[in-house]
């Protein structure tokens, strides 16, 4: 019993780390939210979408690490929550300390073809 | 034997569960017709390890332990049913979904105060110009319920300690307490929002504030003096229930304190221009 609680532990820390990289991943994908970041560096169309797909991927994880830790019924819920919490904690920090994801930012967009800034 | 039956003699668990999708976290059984020849043994699922509020029943008869019958699966309308009763009565055991539910409790709050603030600063300045009440009357409802609320909450905890034990129907006494508390607050709320009128800050919200800070700090002591589980007590023994009342107490406290300081700042800071250039301030703040 012990056992099987640290392990459902584990799961949930995984989803909440999974969820939580997730929506940062969505919301870098943004035009306004990367700019929040990275101030004039410029998001090429083609790391928008690779941000997007580690967002997804990175949500979906987050379902299937709480569908591992708990019943069914339960893990949706618990799925939901920790993206509604998520999402609170991530919108805290881009209205007040935006600039703390900026190391985040340029791992995601490591190696990504550097595109050209449109003129304003 | 029948493992049934090893359930019937025994009051064991590992029964096969109706819907047979593994063992549950814990089981309520009922026994009808106790030392008679028809007794008869239901086991319900606990339901602690799910959302649904679902029984799931297994009956047995209880001197042959031979099994009668299993409750049918319910439908998609009652299992839904089920679902949304479980969602909100919170039977279940998860430690993650309770802090969960803790914040989206106080997320909620922040959204409810919040948007009293926004209706209240949106309008004030030109319902002062109006010569209207509608943001005054507005602001003391929200003061009422943001800070009065938590008043009515303290006053509460502060009767629970103070209360003689003997005193008949004791818990109705904490409830009125609750609702006069409450009640005391919205006529406070009602006389000190009038510098609303002139687009000027309530001092309902500092005031009340303070009263905040000087209950939940006076239930915290009153914990402490008559039942003797003051914080070091009840952290070195890690008895979690009254500690966390009290650190959150603590915590709601210093956060009042924060907040009534930051409005007298802002009452100082706003007085001087209201009273040198009126007309030039409100040009100045649109």
């Amino acid at each position: 019993m012990v056992e099987s609680q640290s392990s459902a532990a584990l799961w949930l820390l995984l989803a909440l780390l999974a969820a939580q990289l997730g929506l940062i991943s969505l919301a870098l994908s943004l035009e306004s939210h990367w700019e929040q970041v990275r101030g004039q560096a410029a998001l090429p169309a083609g790391l928008a979408r690779r941000l997007r797909l580690i967002g997804a991927l990175g949500l979906g994880l987050s379902l299937a690490a709480c569908l591992q830790a708990d019943h069914a019924s339960m893990a949706v819920l618990v799925w939901l929550m920790a993206l509604a919490a998520g999402s609170l904690l991530l919108a805290g920090v881009l209205a007040l300390r935006a600039r703390l994801l900026a190391p985040l930012a340029a791992a995601l967009s490591l190696g990504a073809h550097p595109g050209r800034r449109d003129a304003q | 034997m029948d493992p049934s039956q090893t359930l019937a003699l025994t009051g064991g668990t590992g029964l096969p569960r109706a819907s047979g999708d593994g063992p549950t976290q814990g089981e309520r059984r009922v026994i009808h017709h106790v030392g008679d020849a028809n007794a008869t043994v239901s086991v319900y699922r606990a339901g602690t390890d799910r959302i649904a509020l679902t029984g799931q029943g297994i009956h047995f008869k209880g001197p042959s332990g031979e099994l009668i019958r299993e409750d049918e699966p319910v439908s998609t309308v009652r299992g839904i049913n089920e679902f949304i009763t479980g969602l909100h009565l919170q039977h279940f055991k998860h430690w993650l979904l309770r802090v969960f539910y803790f914040i989206g409790g106080l997320a909620g709050c922040a959204c409810i105060a919040t948007g009293f603030l926004f209706f209240v600063e949106k309008r004030k300045r030109q319902h002062a110009k109006q010569g209207r009440g509608g943001a005054r009357w507005v602001d003391a409802l929200a003061v009422t319920s943001v800070t009065g609320m938590l008043i009515a909450t303290a006053a509460m905890l502060v009767g629970n300690r103070l209360l003689p034990v003997e005193l008949a129907e004791r818990g109705l006494w904490e409830e009125r307490l609750f609702w006069s508390a409450w009640a005391v607050a919205l006529l406070h709320a009602l006389w000190r929002t009038a510098p609303v009128r002139a687009a000027r800050l309530a001092p309902a919200w500092r005031e009340q504030c303070w009263a905040v800070v000087a209950l939940a700090l006076a239930a915290v002591l009153l914990n402490a003096w008559s039942t003797g589980d003051h914080l070091f007590k009840t952290l070195s023994a890690g008895y979690w229930p009254v500690a966390g009342v009290d650190l959150v107490l603590l915590a709601s406290a210093a956060l009042a304190a924060v907040a009534a300081r930051k409005l007298a700042q802002r009452e100082r800071a706003a007085e001087p221009v209201v009273q040198e250039s009126a007309g030039l301030a409100e040009v100045a703040h649109g």
